[in-house]
């Protein structure tokens, strides 16, 4: 089937109805399906491929689609004429309503000589309308292919501040539109084209801008488009144009169609809607969403008409902390009541050009606020003050603190010199002091020699009466052991008479004792005489017994040989005695036995022979 | 319109050229109703007032009734004078007292009806194709109903055909393709609900 209807696409269309009954001979609902298929394809490749043609002009050559809208795909396209690239945008013409809108348009961007808004070459004001403009892009340096811009819708800021410069661009360029009379009254980040190198944003799309050149009739000539708010007697046309996540309140609400630009009033309102459109788009991109998000119950342009105010910023979806001075101008240019609006976009340049060079905005009015801004905008001359501010304040530290030494030193003198006064004056106190303490000292030194004399003196006294004391003692001592020895001499001279009365008698026995000793002396010499004459008696007596001895030891001998003799004679005479015994036992008796000769009798002294003995 | 009633394809007996005619009609239709509204204007703050108040379920009654009793454009001018008076009471403007609106005519109403209703019922057959839920009736098979379907909801979101192809991480030719099956696949159900086929 698929392969079917490819082959079919390529044929044309006029012959679909045909081929597909003779495909499909018998399904003709599947055959009708089918050829709405081709069609809406064709439609599709048609809107997404390149349109028809630009009618008779053949001075432009359609390249790639660069976006479509609800009414109108942009192209890039090539002008033979001038040689260069464009963009055109070519309107539908089932979607446009008419000719004059495409013109309206045309001149309202035509009005604008501005860096920051897209120019417009050329329009064609018969079918298919189109407008031929600037193509924003750039070249690429390595390449040199043209680059193509893109929205600031898909194209998001790379940071805090890119956004705020596109803000700034963007706001340029509807200061020199309403310099000529010419209100946008759609800003949203769709209508912003970024530039691929440089970064710069340009304002496209003046599709609903009023201008003084002309009205866009899109809407104001339709009787189907018209919401007629009024009172009685005084109806208002109102006309509703914008995009709902992005209008201003009063743009939801409705806004009077014949808005005069050249009019005050009507000036006055066009610029507010314009200036909320500014803080619109500098809302989403600083916080990635628009103003205005549809609910269950609300669509975003009805939550714009019900006055509501947007949710408070707070930090970019990179996660950058929005700066409170850049959150106010957002929420300044997104105030309910226009007329707390800036009241001009040249009044929103000058504040966001403040922030980007940090320079104080209307709401940085504290001192130390701009103090804070100028340093940060001028940062070396920042540091270079702050260099001379210290430094100034170190010399006048220094000057001071030398005056301060000074004065101190001069104190400080004041108060030597009383000290040297003092010094002096206790220098006087402590010579006469010394004075008098020398005088106290010789007295002392006197006093200390009459001390020692009078203590030698005393030690002398003391000693000499220790002496007589001693004296007196040793007298007393003397005169006692005297008397003990007295009375000692008394007793012993008592005990002597005694004694000698007792020697006496003593002496008298002793005298009769020896007149008794010598006689018995005398006796006694006499039996000394005689004991020595008996000694010598004795000593004889020895030594005959010695000798006597010696011939007994003789005799001893030679009673031994004889004993010897003896004892062989009686082994022999034992012997024979056995032998006898024997002989005559039979014969003699027993008394034979007992007439035996008795052994030799020897000295006592020798000892009986073992012999003998036995 | 979507919910006039289906046909059987059998009983329609319609020349080439007015079959072609009405093919056509459906498919733009369908097309105009997909494109996104990037900047509205009254017609489309009409055609968002219209749609809410095909939500309040007032048009599924006045269908019960037969065509010369619906008083359609009353019924929306009701509808919408109580929306915007809701609006202007919700927010700081003067008051309305004495204030009248005045709208479209009966058939410009009815057109904005039509289209609203075509919307609606859009974003319910492409929320189906996301699902996978493909109309048994619809005998032209789709290669990927399921993309194609998540990629009319980006689209109808408002989203260019580089930013779905930058989200989903596909070629920005396959998003075309995907696109022009799903519109496809849409403008034949509604010529199927349109009793066309």
């Amino acid at each position: 089937m698929t392969a079917a209807l490819g082959e079919l696409e390529r044929r044309a269309p006029g012959d679909w109805p045909e081929a597909l009954r003779a495909r499909f001979p018998d399904e003709p609902a599947l055959a009708r399906q089918a050829l709405v298929w081709l069609h809406a394809q064709r439609a599709h490749a048609i809107d997404h491929g390149e349109p028809g043609g630009l009618g008779a002009s053949t001075r432009y050559e359609l390249g790639v689609r660069l976006g479509a809208g609800a009414t109108a795909a942009v192209w890039k396209a090539y002008d033979r004429k001038l040689r260069r690239d464009v963009a055109i945008k070519v309107f539908d013409p089932a979607a446009c309503p008419s000719v004059d809108a495409t013109l309206a348009e045309a001149r309202a961007a035509c009005e604008v000589q501005s860096d920051h808004v897209v120019r417009v070459h050329d329009v064609h004001d018969a079918e298919p309308p189109y407008l031929v403009m600037e193509l924003v892009g750039e070249h690429e340096v390595r390449t040199g292919a043209l680059a193509p811009g893109a929205s600031a819708a898909s194209c998001r800021p790379r940071d805090l501040w890119e956004a705020v410069r596109w803000v700034r661009d963007v706001a340029r360029g509807v200061r020199d539109a309403h310099l000529r009379n010419v209100f946008h009254r759609d800003l949203k980040p769709h209508n912003v084209l970024i530039m691929p190198i440089s970064r710069r944003a340009k304002i496209a799309d003046f599709g609903l801008a009023v201008s003084s050149a002309g009205e866009p009739a899109a809407s104001a000539t339709s009787p189907h488009a018209q919401l007629i708010v009024g009172r009685a007697g005084n109806r208002v046309a109102l006309r509703v144009a914008g995009t709902p996540g992005y209008m201003a309140p009063e743009q939801a609400r409705g806004l009077p169609i014949a808005l005069a630009p050249n009019d005050p009033a009507d000036r006055a309102t066009l610029v507010a809607v314009d200036v909320w459109g500014l803080g619109a788009i500098a809302y989403e991109l600083l916080s990635g969403r628009p103003p205005w998000q549809p609910t269950d119950e609300l669509d975003a342009w009805e939550v714009a008409a019900a006055g509501a105010r947007p949710a408070a910023l707070d930090r970019t979806p990179r996660g950058e902390r929005i700066p409170l001075r850049l959150r106010k101008i957002v929420d300044r240019a997104l105030a309910t009541a226009p007329a707390e609006r800036y009241p001009s976009a040249g009044e929103l340049v000058d504040e966001l050009d403040a922030v980007l060079a940090c320079r104080p905005t209307s709401f940085d009015r504290a001192p130390a606020r701009r103090f804070a801004l100028w340093s940060r905008r001028n940062p070396q001359l920042t540091v270079t003050a702050a260099v001379a501010v210290v430094l100034a304040a170190m010399s006048l530290g220094a000057y001071a603190t030398v005056g301060h030494l000074r004065h101190q030193r001069t104190a400080l003198a004041a108060e030597v010199r009383e000290v040297e006064a003092d010094a002096q004056h206790l220098a006087a106190q402590a010579t006469a002091a010394r004075r008098e303490l020398e005088v106290t000292e010789a007295n002392l030194h006197t006093q200390a020699a009459a001390l020692r004399a009078l203590q030698q003196a005393l030690r002398e006294a003391e000693q000499d009466y220790h002496t007589v004391v001693e004296a007196k003692e040793q007298a007393l001592h003397s005169a006692g052991v005297a008397t003990r020895a007295l009375a000692a001499a008394r007793d012993d001279r008592d005990v002597a008479d005694k004694t000698r009365e007792l020697y006496e008698g003593f002496w008298a026995r002793a005298r009769k004792d020896a007149e008794d000793a010598a006689r018995a002396r005398d006796e006694a010499e006499r039996e000394r005489d005689a004991a020595r004459a008996a000694n010598e008696q004795a000593t004889r007596e020895r030594d005959e017994a010695r000798a006597g001895r010696t011939r007994a030891e003789h005799d001893r001998d030679v009673a031994r040989a004889e004993r010897d003799r003896n004892a062989a004679a009686r082994r022999q005479a034992e012997a024979d005695v056995a032998r006898l015994i024997g002989e005559l036992s039979t014969a003699i008796g027993v008394a034979a036995s007992h007439d035996a000769p008795p052994p030799d009798h020897t000295d006592v002294s020798d000892p009986p022979t073992k012999g003998a003995t036995q | 319109m979507a919910t006039s009633g289906s046909r059987s394809a059998n009983d329609v007996d319609l020349a080439d050229h007015e079959i072609a005619h009405q093919l056509e009609r459906i498919i733009r239709r369908v097309k105009q109703s997909m494109n996104y509204r990037g900047s509205y204007s009254t017609r489309d703050i009409l055609g968002a007032l219209v749609a809410r108040w095909l939500q309040s379920g007032e048009w599924e009654r006045l269908k019960l009734l037969p065509p010369a009793e619906r008083h359609l454009g009353e019924s929306v001018r009701r509808f919408i004078l109580d929306r915007l008076d809701q609006l202007h009471r919700r927010g700081h403007r003067e008051t309305l007292d004495d204030v009248t609106v005045t709208l479209p005519d009966d058939a410009a109403l009815a057109e904005l009806v039509e289209l609203a209703e075509l919307r609606g019922w859009i974003a319910q057959r492409v929320d189906e194709l996301a699902a996978g839920t493909v109309d048994p009736r619809v005998q032209i098979p789709l290669a990927q109903p399921a993309e194609s379907g998540e990629i009319l909801k980006l689209h109808l979101d408002g989203k260019t055909q580089r930013e779905i192809a930058a989200a989903r991480g596909v070629s920005l030719g396959l998003v075309n393709k995907r696109l022009a099956e799903g519109t496809s696949y849409l403008a034949v159900l509604q010529g199927i609900e349109c009793g066309l086929m």
